[in-house]
């Protein structure tokens, strides 16, 4: 299982639309939004073939628009500041078979299964208790729990 | 003198199917005033009789669609206005925003998904069963066809319970089927309302079938026949503004 965080290369208006929107919310100091693209393979991916089909073609992600990286990005941390991971999942089964053959058919890596799942950095305020994180922030916004799931974990 | 009833048309930045709205509620003999969500006023949104949110991509859909709307100073008002049970009608992003803004509580539009394979955006006609529970729809008890035009139109409930239907998508004879679901939504629904029937929040675009000419030739062959004799002939759909026209103009008779 490999994991590849995604992200915008150019300014996020869905981050800075929420960022908006919760204004009026204590102790909120940042938001990133970004994607979990995770794969999975009977044998250990090889990186630097998993980087060249992120790199040359647009089967995952648009090269040309969206940044990535093998292991978490920098944003999820902050010196000052409490940091948040939001990982979102929907409720329903969603299928990518017709991704995974597309990928399987370019031959640069092989995979059984994949997921892709959309996630917050969030970044509070120190001090601010988690419930809180999620009565003014996650839930009446970032995530609808009608057709979602979440977990949220504390960054380092 | 009863003066004319005023529906008053709120606009979000990324609406885009207001000119259409304003032309099906002024067919029906409605006056309408546009309420732009970054500039209007609390006694201009109050001096409206009812409202209708139309179709678009408010905020660019961002964080899901109708999300950020949903947040604004207007539907605040919008809440409001429910408490006073004013007629509120939701068309695509409209309904996505009344979905996301509690009105229409416990309902969320999800990305169309059939099964476990997701559909993408959607453009196309289908049929729909229409129940006549809400002001909208009284006296319609039929099956009718309606364009739909959304990515994110999968209707899911907090529970069952949660679920009143207006619309469901349906064979043109009438028989709901897992085919004639184009989005993969809860029990085929494509409108729903709330406890007091004076919400509507669809998904299909019903200001898109008001007139008979709207209407494409795979789905009223014999239109030209029609048009010829009235090329203004209503469609299908004028009937939903027709009646909140006589709605509104009841409630003004028995409050005058």
């Amino acid at each position: 299982m490999l994991k590849i965080y995604t992200w915008p290369k150019n300014t996020d208006l869905h981050a800075i639309s929420a960022f908006a929107a919760l204004k009026n919310q204590p102790g909120l100091k940042a938001l990133y939004r970004f994607g979990i693209i995770t794969l999975h393979a009977e044998k250990p991916l090889d990186t630097q073939n998993v980087i060249q089909l992120l790199t040359d073609y647009d089967c995952l992600i648009n090269p040309n628009n969206t940044a990535f990286s093998l292991t978490e990005p920098e944003f999820l941390e902050h010196p000052s500041y409490d940091s948040y991971c939001l990982n979102i999942t929907d409720k329903t089964p969603v299928s990518y078979s017709d991704r995974v053959a597309i990928i399987n058919q370019l031959g640069v890596i092989h995979i059984t299964d994949m997921q892709h799942n959309h996630a917050w950095g969030i970044h509070m305020q120190a001090g601010i208790h988690e419930s809180d994180v999620v009565d003014t922030i996650v839930e009446p916004l970032l995530v609808n729990t009608i057709g979602e799931t979440y977990t949220l974990t504390r960054g380092r | 003198m009863l003066s004319m009833a005023t529906v008053g048309i709120i606009l979000f930045p990324g609406t885009n199917c207001e000119r259409e709205t304003h032309a099906a509620l002024t067919f029906a003999g409605l006056s309408t005033r546009w309420l732009p969500a970054w500039s209007c006023d609390l006694a201009d949104f109050n001096a409206c009789d009812a409202y209708v949110i139309p179709g678009g991509f408010s905020y660019q859909d961002r964080v899901r669609a109708g999300a950020i709307a949903a947040t604004s100073r207007i539907v605040d008002w919008l809440r409001a206005a429910n408490d006073h049970q004013k007629p509120i009608l939701g068309i695509c992003n409209g309904c996505q925003i009344l979905a996301q803004s509690g009105i229409i509580p416990n309902t969320m539009l999800a990305a169309n998904q059939t099964g476990t394979q997701t559909t993408g955006f959607i453009c196309e006609w289908v049929y729909v069963s229409v129940s006549s529970n809400t002001v909208f729809t009284q006296g319609i008890e039929t099956v009718l066809p309606i364009p739909i035009n959304h990515g994110e139109g999968r209707f899911l409930f907090k529970t069952p319970a949660d679920a009143i239907p207006v619309m469901q998508y349906c064979e043109p004879d009438g028989t709901q089927t897992d085919a004639s679901n184009p989005n993969g939504s809860t029990q085929n629904i494509a409108a729903v309302t709330n406890a007091a029937g004076n919400v509507l929040a669809m998904m299909p675009h019903p200001e898109r079938g008001y007139l008979t000419r709207q209407l494409p030739h795979h789905i009223a062959p014999n239109q030209g026949t029609i048009l010829k004799q009235n090329p203004q002939a209503p469609g299908p759909w004028h009937v939903l503004f027709h009646n909140l026209a006589t709605q509104l103009t009841h409630s003004s008779v028995t409050h005058a």
